[in-house]
């Protein structure tokens, strides 16, 4: 179960278990977790739920919520990380959610009697959640230099996944963007042709400086950074 | 009713990066137009068990239906693929719980068949334009839909895996319905969530859009960029290509006797 743990200064303020309802964080008497300190709003913040999720919003508080160091009205949390309320750190631990080992599941839900949402049939418990970050893949970084033909002195971006080359329906290539580099494959027509070489069908990674010829273009691939 | 349209059929799926099995499954008979993906879950075991009797068992109900309302024959397969699990899952206890998305298209005459349950997807790629022709069935689909949660939200959902509804789970399946008028060139991409989760719509197209010429080739690339980000879960997809329309003998109009010079010309501009 997810979990706050609330520090002031180092001090271990106690933690509080995220169940199935809303909590309000705040100064006043009777808000679920209470932060004693002037300048923390009345009702400074909630944590919203939905499902496995939880939502950390600002109640218009005067002084702000910040979530790693960054103002937020808004935010959906994930594990580690670190409210700021004036001071106050609620750390978000969710120990369920970095469990992947065996990839993301997907599991059943069915809607309760009363809206809520209830585990049905596949174990949907005892199912380990995705890490909820989104992916986040280093790629590399280069620009084709046009050699010869139509964009001949010109220079073609490689910031989409695929990047078309050569002439559409008759000899045409395209160029991969991949996290080990920029991979080249024919898609119609004759082969391309890397520094003078016919290349086999199916996707080739291509070195710093390799000349592409393919459907009266010819180019050449100058990296700007490489992971 | 007869294909109007020659389809061009690709398959591809893949383990992923991630998991120790592939608990999808894919079925396709080009001739008969027929194209269905499954991404099978489970409690205990019969998650790939629960997606191929799906998709084998809808595409043997709807070879048998070819004179039946496409919609009727529709609602009558997933009926039956919902069946042919929950009586198998009685068969055996550690088969209980077993369930599958499954999403299909089937081509009649001049239009084609969208069914679905779950989060598996079907896109219609058209003229450099691509459509998402489906809604999942999810948790995070209905928060979005309620305006609980934003789309950025959506994807960072720890609950984005939660399906509403599959075949297996409840005696009653509904499938979501479309149909939609095919033109030639028409591309439908079917996937399971272990492409569309890793792969955003923006990048489906590009990949479209610069591969669409070699369905093979996009396939396969489709599933090298779910690996390339992370490879998570089990990666399914499907092209169909309508190509040129086949017009059977039978309905072919006659030949219009010839018509000479200008008078006949004129005759032929006012019917005759």
């Amino acid at each position: 179960m997810a979990k706050l743990m609330v520090t002031r200064s180092g001090t271990n303020l106690g933690s509080w278990f995220i169940e199935d309802k809303r909590l309000v964080i705040g100064r006043a008497e009777g808000v679920d977790i209470r932060l004693e300190d002037a300048a923390v709003s009345k009702q400074h913040a909630s944590i919203e739920v939905m499902g496995a999720d939880h939502i950390l919003l600002d109640l218009e508080s005067s002084n702000g919520t910040f979530v790693n160091g960054t103002r937020v009205m808004r935010h959906l949390l994930r594990h580690g990380d670190a409210i700021d309320i004036l001071g106050f750190e609620l750390k978000y631990v969710d120990h369920k959610s970095v469990v992947v080992a065996d990839g993301d599941r997907t599991m059943i839900f069915t809607r309760g009697a009363e809206g809520g949402l209830t585990p049905a049939g596949a174990g949907a418990g005892k199912a380990p959640l995705a890490n909820a970050r989104t992916v986040e893949v280093e790629l590399p970084v280069a620009v084709l230099r046009g050699v010869a033909g139509p964009r001949a002195g010109g220079t073609i971006a490689l910031d989409r996944p695929l990047t078309a080359l050569g002439e559409r329906g008759r000899d045409a290539a395209a160029v991969f963007r991949r996290p080990d580099g920029f991979a080249l494959a024919r898609v119609t027509g004759k082969p391309p042709k890397v520094d003078g070489k016919a290349i086999p069908d199916g996707w080739q990674i291509l070195r710093d400086g390799a000349v592409i010829e393919v459907g009266g273009e010819k180019v050449e691939l100058a990296y700007i950074a490489k992971h | 009713m007869l294909l109007r349209y020659e389809l061009e059929v690709t398959t591809r799926t893949d383990i992923g990066r991630v998991r120790k099995f592939n608990e999808d499954s894919l079925a396709a008979d080009a001739g008969r137009g027929f194209v269905a993906l499954a991404d099978g879950m489970a409690a205990a075991k019969g998650a790939d068990l629960a997606a191929s009797l799906a998709t084998q068992t809808l595409i043997s109900q709807l070879a048998t239906a070819q004179h039946i309302a496409p919609r009727a024959a529709a609602h009558a397969a997933f009926a039956a693929a919902n069946r042919a699990i929950r009586d198998r899952a009685r068969t055996d206890p550690s088969l209980a719980g077993m369930g599958t998305t499954l999403a299909a298209a089937w081509y009649r005459g001049d239009r084609v068949c969208i069914a679905h349950v779950g989060d598996s997807r079907v896109y219609r790629w058209r003229s450099g334009r691509l459509e998402r022709l489906t809604t999942d069935h999810s948790f995070v689909q209905a928060q979005l839909a309620a305006g609980q949660m934003t789309s950025d939200e959506a994807r960072q959902s720890k609950s984005r895996h939660l399906v509403t509804r599959v075949l297996g789970a409840e005696e009653q399946v509904a499938p979501d319905l479309g149909e939609h008028e095919v033109l030639a060139g028409d591309l439908l991409l079917l996937c399971t969530d272990g492409l569309h989760d890793l792969v955003d719509d923006a990048d489906l197209a590009n990949a479209l859009e610069v591969l669409e010429p070699n369905l093979e080739l996009a396939a396969s690339t489709l599933v090298a960029m779910a690996n390339d980000r992370g490879g998570r879960d089990n990666i399914s997809v499907i092209l169909v290509r309508a190509k040129r329309r086949i017009v059977p003998e039978s309905e072919k109009a006659p030949e219009p006797p010839p018509q000479h010079g200008l008078f006949g010309w004129l005759k032929s501009k006012m019917g005759g």
